[in-house]
């Protein structure tokens, strides 16, 4: 796994020598995995790196895994930032979860948590100086993603998968070393590894995510290799049809975040809250 | 012949056929061996090993978010 790890990185340019490269730390087995894997190759490649971690305000998860992010951080040597809903935005998820129960606005919590931690992510990355940040997303992450987003026909989401390295104005690149290494190794080298990893679930977690995993572990159990194989198909697939959809990104007229729109969706999100 | 197995619904004892592995064992409680790693001690154990009688497995779900 670290062989496949390195080469990921290499192959991708994702991390350089004298580079600093932000790592989004959750303190889940993948994230853990990751920063660990990311601190070791960064002292023997001459490479920098930083934690950064989103506290949405779930409560009873969030702080729990933030212990094992410290931990990490800790015992690596590692410079940790964390930046929170609460401050960033005036609210905690939980606090948004019964505003927008009260304002009825149809909106389920993934909604509001996707958007608002990549954008304190964004944020967080782009304080700390950072060129990069590679998230922990693995192979299941992966092929779930993608079989999501043709079940739901969002075409334009779909090609927007996978790594994205043409800089934009504002905007710190993402990359996913794990992306080809399924979940179950990244749990056995964790647990191999001893590390302190969080394993909770999202009290917010439902929906039809859950039965697409389930369904491809299923698949994969009986038939290996299947997720591989879904992983790239659809890569060919999106280098044929003209590879990702790159938008012209430019400053929220509210806050002066990089989107493509006027306002960006965390201010459209906030002010449906009655936040901003 | 019968093993112990730990999980996080509890702890039971499940009777296997003489001979049988640690997939068999995931077959009969009706797991996918995707969303588990099986741990004998501090050792992961592999889907092809056999088990044996009175011995004492732990089955951790690795599968999260959703």
């Amino acid at each position: 796994m670290e062989k496949r790890f390195r080469r990921a990185v290499y192959e991708g340019g994702m991390a350089r020598p004298g580079e600093r490269v932000g790592v989004a730390l959750s303190g889940g087995k993948d994230s853990v995995s990751l920063l660990y894997l990311m601190a070791e190759l960064g002292r023997l490649r001459n490479f920098q790196v930083v934690a950064l971690s989103v506290d949405e305000g779930i409560g009873g998860y969030r702080e729990e895994s933030l212990k094992c992010a410290r931990v990490a951080c800790s015992s690596l040597g590692v410079e940790h930032r964390v930046v929170r809903f609460k401050e960033g935005f005036g609210a905690t998820l939980d606090e948004m979860v019964r505003m927008a129960e009260e304002r009825k606005t149809g909106l389920d919590p993934c909604t509001y948590c996707g958007v608002m931690r990549r954008y304190l992510l964004n944020r967080v990355a782009r304080e700390a100086g950072v060129c990069r940040v590679a998230t922990g997303h693995n192979l299941d992450d992966e092929v779930q993603a993608i079989l999501l987003n043709y079940l739901r026909g969002d075409l334009s989401r779909l090609l927007r998968l996978g790594p994205s390295y043409s800089p934009r104005e504002g905007f710190v690149p993402r990359v996913k070393p794990l992306r080809e290494i399924p979940e179950r190794e990244v749990a056995a080298y964790a647990l191999i590894r001893d590390l302190k990893v969080h394993l909770g679930q999202c009290p917010y977690a439902r929906g039809m995510h859950a039965e697409v995993r389930d369904f491809l572990n299923r698949l994969e159990s009986r038939h290996p290799n299947c997720k591989f194989g879904l992983l790239r198909t659809f890569e060919r697939l999106k280098e044929r049809l003209g590879g990702r959809e790159e938008v012209m990104l430019q400053p929220c007229d509210s806050c002066g975040e990089p989107t493509p729109e006027k306002v960006c969706r965390t201010c459209e999100l906030l002010a449906g809250l009655g936040l901003r | 012949m019968r093993v112990r197995v730990r999980s996080e619904g509890g702890e039971r004892e499940i009777e296997v056929e003489e001979g049988a592995t640690v997939q068999d064992l995931l077959e009969r409680l009706g797991c996918d061996r995707e969303s588990v790693l099986v741990r004998r001690g501090k050792r992961l154990v592999v889907e092809e090993e056999r088990l044996s009688d009175g011995e004492e497995l732990e089955i951790l779900r690795v599968v999260t978010g959703g």
